[in-house]
């Protein structure tokens, strides 16, 4: 499941709620549309952990969500072993 | 705005490193094209603390990317609203993007802007691009 959201209104909040306590770890998209700049990256355990994230925010930052189970390898993985 | 000419350059806010990466360029889906900042006319710490100011982390400074380096890679630059709290910054913002007829040939051979864009022009600009001293 991927979530998008303007983290000022911090919408769907029942959505993230159900994707923390379901599926979390969420691995969390900072985006800063029109700002000449890549995203910001954060995996968050916790709703409180988001929280942490959005506070410095200013507007017109969005926010997309998505749980590490779903993230799908199209590439060959990276293997490390010792 | 009138199109930049060859002479000129524009600016993506980076995190600093040695050298810039290939993701600092990267497009992401919903985006129709890569978001830059015209150089010259804003001084740089304006906008980087403009960009700072939306949140974002890291100690930042500038990438400076030719605009005949763009010219060359078959993109066109569109000038875009920028997004940020600065008027005068947002007022310099434009977009690096695929023309229309470049877009329909992507189409037809099913391959998406982002892969095409990712793939090739993003190493491009990446190995291209200096940090402001």
């Amino acid at each position: 499941m991927a979530t998008a959201m303007n983290p000022p209104a911090l919408e769907n909040r029942s959505e993230i709620a159900a994707l923390f306590v379901e599926r979390a770890p969420v691995l969390v998209e900072v985006r800063f549309p029109r700002m000449a700049t890549a995203p910001d990256w954060y995996l968050c355990e916790t709703e409180d952990d988001l929280r942490r994230v959005t506070a410095p925010l200013g507007a017109g930052v969005e926010l997309h969500l998505h749980s590490v189970w779903d993230l799908r390898n199209v590439t060959v993985p990276s293997v490390i072993k010792r | 705005m009138a199109n930049p000419n060859v002479d000129e350059q524009v600016l993506r806010v980076i995190v600093n490193r040695a050298s810039p990466r290939p993701a600092d360029f990267r497009l992401r889906k919903g985006e129709n094209g890569l978001s830059l900042f015209l150089g010259s006319m804003v001084p740089t710490t304006r906008i980087i603390d403009a960009v700072q100011a939306a949140g974002k982390k890291g100690e930042l400074t500038v990438a400076v990317i030719p605009v005949s380096l763009l010219y060359d890679l078959g993109l066109t630059i569109v000038a875009t609203p920028g997004g940020t709290a600065d008027r005068e910054v947002n007022a310099i913002h434009v977009e690096a993007r695929f023309p229309f007829l470049s877009r329909l040939i992507l189409r037809l051979k099913g391959r998406t802007v982002h892969d095409e864009f990712n793939e090739r022009v993003s190493p491009r600009i990446a190995q291209a691009a200096t940090i402001l001293g």
